[in-house]
């Protein structure tokens, strides 16, 4: 066993107090729900917080991509995991409870009803599904529920990576392997903005069309106000508010966030400006120098979703600090920018250079865990914040009561190299299982690391029955 | 190869004897003295695929249905025989999906009121490639992304009046690509709901209406009645009264002006509607002959079902999805498998139509599992799993014709049992094309349409010698060809 299992093991004293709680903790639940977001510097209300986001899922009014709910009750278990909770503590040994897909009840003498489905997950660590802040593959068609072929290996793939949930064109989707149920979690999140200094005519468009927005937002204020006196008042005609203009109204009302895609500082420096002139959310993809300007995205409210292994050169025509770091997440975090992690590769690879794609999704994480991030932040950098930034932290990103019951559960500490996904859970589904599946089951099998790998790894098995051929009673010698 | 000869009489007393040795009711004396064409087939070998095979065997066939299938059958004096000692009868093949002479175009949308068989010019098709692989029926589908139309089954020969077995076998759905076929199908079912809800609304609106005109009416005569014998007023009033109890049992009488319907799916709204004729009758607004076939469907006419066109496992799951409000509707599943390397990725849904004893048309191919020489027999899982399996010629190529028997060999040595491979193409095939009561056996008051080989049909040397469509042979295998 590893020295960080055993440190997880032998738990803080919170978790063996937790252990000593048993029933009582599922009526102390709301203990676990996620702290508020990280004040923001310079005070006033958290910007990122999505409506709703902090209030308990379950007395939220129900949104239409929301699941309805069945009227028999499923159960299904999981129990005798390490939970990582990522957004409330590390839990031995406890149970995790889901009724019709969400997660009912967290502890270790949770009692389990008889007609639930249990997976025994002893020994394993249970972490919340992992959410990509976007993805390419997975998904497919306009509307993923209707044009996504469930049964592909690339889902498939992304399953063992651990992944659940991902934002695939302009929809967070889930990963729903063999079902088109429950599949979308949030239409269009955020807007995509193009304000890079690159294009000084897209952004001029762009400023001229939040402006005419404010102003436009102003006068329905001012109608608002002046109606309540005067009954002749005129309202603002919005009948020009369409398309772009309206999703950008959406922006600056502050129900989506805006996504620009901005690497040197200069691009950064546009997207703080812009956060701050017209109080926006903005979320910066790329971000690679954002070490040199962490205050000021910090300032601005502006959230990274960054990839630690980038490299890029510093640029020595510039006195200022240039090029990537491999404490880019670590120093963005310690300035308080919330920051999401993102491999280089946004879909599944099997060819070219592999690695770096989303079958590493964890090691992504890993790599800002080498430049200095703290463990559980970079967790979260796969999880809560990814989601959090996606405005889909309601549902999915960490183990709480009333969400989503996707879990990913790895046979060792999740950004440890040598971890494999033993199961994936997407709906309270198990969609993912290594042992079923032959992609991976070749290696290590039953998390046991110096077990050796089977014979029959080959072909891929369809379903658990398959024997595979029959094996030579004595393996054949070489010839001398 | 075929040879007539007139068999000597026989006594029919002898006759009784027999009758009593096969089970189904046999000529009685006084039927010969009708005008029935009897045709009597004597078989080395007789597969009647529903059941028994009998070697040797004989089969009686009057009008060209057959009569009595058995051993040592009797049979009236006068009666052609055809004597096929030598060689195996098994019914005709039935081909369910088929474009065969026909142009491929691209039609999307819905459109239920067209009809494949409306698009076939007998004259300009040549069927007898059809016949020389042992297909006495095919199935026209009609060509089109999302709901294309209606299927029609056809005979490939015998007499042209006879050709056409049904007009409306299944309405093809297409879920191959279903980021916008499943849309297709979902407003499709809409619309049809809406059509439905449109005429009810009508009809409510319309009976509303008559029930406040026969209440004034009422009021009216009550008035009347007060004011008795001042003032006898014209028989306007009291007339449109009486008709009306009498036309309510009426509406199936009406059948054969219908304002509603251009033509498509005649018996849709019989019941429902009334005659332009008299005004008091409801007339039901028209329906979209579009979505007839659907709209059929929802109000539970089970005739024509879906033939459900599916690429990839996972279409089957967006057919169900949108199909979900409809468990109930007949229908049966093409599994097409366009990249044959991920044909075994079925397997993921195998299960779910076994369970419910779906019928499933597939090319009759063995697949490999990816990158493997691992075979994989679609066929066999299915019928293991409980489904129905018919099989349809992958591409309408007279040579894939041919293949299609050893291809069925394939499939039985690659673990289908040789009864389900025979099934496959005659009497599943036949459910599959809604003619199963016709085609697709030899059994008593089936159509005499079968085919004669010279060896056992999963054989590879075996080879079509003679068609028979309704008792008369339309093709005989020439001399010397291959």
């Amino acid at each position: 066993m590893s020295a960080r299992k055993q440190r997880l093991l032998s738990g803080s004293p919170w978790i063996s107090g937790v252990a000593a709680l048993g029933v009582a903790l599922l009526t102390a639940a709301p203990a676990f729900s996620q702290p508020p977001p990280r004040p923001r510097p310079g005070g006033g209300p958290p910007r990122s917080a999505p409506p709703a986001s902090n209030a308990p899922a379950e007395n939220e009014p129900k949104k239409d991509d929301e699941p309805v709910e069945p009227e028999k009750e499923v159960f299904f278990a999981v129990k005798g995991g390490i939970v990582h909770t990522v957004s409330g503590g590390d839990l031995s040994g406890a149970t995790i409870l889901c009724r019709n897909g969400r997660i009912h009840a967290i502890g270790t003498g949770v009692e389990i009803p008889k007609d639930a489905e249990v997976l025994d997950a002893t020994g394993y660590h249970v972490y919340p599904g992992l959410v990509a802040f976007r993805a390419t593959g997975f998904h497919g068609g306009s509307d993923p529920s209707d044009g996504t072929d469930v049964y592909s290996l690339n889902m498939a793939l992304a399953l063992a990576a651990g992944i659940t949930t991902c934002m695939s064109g302009d929809t967070v989707a889930k990963l729903t392997f063999g079902s088109v149920e429950d599949m979308i979690v949030r239409k269009e999140p955020l807007v995509n903005l193009n304000y890079s200094t690159r294009s000084p005519d897209a952004r001029r468009r762009l400023r001229e069309s939040l402006d005419k927005l404010v102003d436009h937002l102003r006068k329905v204020e001012a109608y608002e106000r002046e109606s309540a006196t005067n009954k002749n008042a005129v309202k603002p005609d919005d009948k020009w508010i369409r398309g772009e203009a309206e999703k950008h109204l959406k922006l600056l009302k502050g129900e989506v966030a805006a996504e620009i895609s901005a690497d040197r500082a200069h691009d950064l420096y546009q997207a703080c400006e812009l956060a701050d002139r017209y109080g926006i959310r903005i979320v910066v993809r790329g971000a690679y120098e954002g070490w040199t300007m962490a205050p000021r995205l910090a300032r601005s409210g502006v959230s990274a979703v960054v990839t630690p292994r980038t490299r890029v050169d510093l640029d020595e025509r510039h006195v200022r600090p240039t090029g990537s770091s491999i404490e880019n997440a670590a120093i963005l975090h310690n300035y308080g920018v919330r920051t999401a992690i993102l491999p280089p590769g946004l879909s599944v690879s099997t060819w070219g250079v592999v690695g770096e794609d989303l079958t590493h999704f964890n090691m992504e994480a890993a790599f800002a865990v080498r430049g200095g991030l703290p463990q559980e932040e970079a967790i979260r950098g796969i999880t809560i914040d990814a989601a959090r930034l996606l405005g889909v932290d309601h549902r999915v990103g960490s183990i709480e009561i009333g969400k989503d019951a996707d879990f990913c559960i790895t046979d060792g500490d999740l950004l440890h190299y040598m971890t494999l996904v033993r199961w994936t859970v997407v709906n309270a589904r198990v969609a993912y299982d290594k042992q079923k599946d032959t992609l991976f089951d070749h290696i290590r099998p039953d998390g046991d690391r110096n077990a050796p790998p089977p014979n029959d790894y080959w072909p891929r098995r369809l379903g658990s029955d398959w024997e595979g051929p029959p094996l030579p009673e004595k393996q054949p010698q070489a010839g001398r | 190869m075929r040879m007539r000869m007139r068999m000597r009489q026989r006594g029919f007393a002898v006759c009784a004897v027999c009758i009593v040795a096969v089970p189904a009711t046999g000529i009685a004396a006084g039927q010969v003295g009708n005008d029935e064409k009897f045709v009597v087939v004597r078989a080395g070998r007789v597969i009647t695929v529903s059941g028994e095979e009998y070697a040797p065997g004989m089969i009686v066939i009057a009008d060209g249905k057959v009569r009595l299938v058995g051993q040592n059958l009797e049979y009236p004096d006068g009666a052609t025989v055809i004597d096929a000692r030598g060689q195996t009868v098994m019914p005709g093949m039935i081909h369910v999906r088929t474009r065969f002479g026909l142009p491929s175009y691209n039609r999307p949308g819905v459109r239920g009121d067209l009809k494949a068989l409306d698009e076939v010019v007998l004259s300009q098709i040549e069927f007898e490639e059809l016949l020389e692989a042992g297909f006495t029926a095919v199935c026209y589908t009609p060509f089109g992304d999302g709901i294309a139309g209606v299927a029609g089954v056809l005979r490939t020969g015998g007499a042209e009046s006879a050709r056409r077995v049904k007009d409306a076998a299944y309405l093809r759905v297409d879920m191959t690509d279903p980021a916008s076929d499943k849309g297709t199908l979902r407003n499709a079912l809409k619309k049809a709901q809406e059509e439905i809800d449109k005429v009810e609304k009508a009809r409510q609106e319309w009976e509303k209406k008559q029930k406040e005109k026969a209440e004034a009416e009422k009021k009216q005569q009550e008035e009347q009645q007060k004011k008795e014998g001042e003032e006898p007023k014209p028989g306007d009033k009291p007339a449109p009264s009486p008709p009306k109890p009498e036309e309510k049992p009426q509406p199936p009488k009406p059948s054969p002006p219908k304002p509603g319907d251009p033509g498509a799916a005649p018996p849709v709204e019989a019941p429902k509607e009334g005659e332009k004729k008299e005004p008091e009758q409801f007339v039901p607004p028209a329906m979209d002959p579009a979505h007839l076939p659907l709209i059929d469907l929802i109000q539970k006419k089970y005739d024509v079902p879906l033939f459900i066109e599916l690429d990839q496992a996972s279409d089957y799951l967006h057919a169900e999805d949108v199909l979900k409000p409809h468990k109930e509707f007949p229908r049966v599943y093409w599994l097409g498998a366009r990249l044959p390397n991920r044909a075994s990725d079925y397997d993921y849904v195998v299960k779910a139509l076994g369970e419910k004893k779906a019928l499933v048309v597939v090319p009759p191919a063995i697949y490999y599992l990816p990158l493997t020489v691992e075979q994989y027999n679609l066929a066999a899982e299915l019928t293991k799993a409980g489904c129905k399996v018919a099989c349809a010629p992958w591409w309408d190529a007279p040579l894939e014709f041919d293949r299609v028997r050893s291809r069925l060999a394939d499939l039985v040595r690659g673990g289908l049992a040789r009864a389900d491979a025979l099934k496959s193409v005659t009497a599943h095939a036949a459910e599959a094309a809604g003619v199963a009561d016709r085609l697709g056996t030899i059994e008593k008051d089936r159509d005499a349409d079968l085919v004669f080989l010279s060896g056992d049909p999963l054989d590879p040397r075996s080879e079509v010698t003679q068609v028979m469509i309704g008792g008369e042979i339309v093709y005989e295998r020439k001399d010397g060809r291959r």
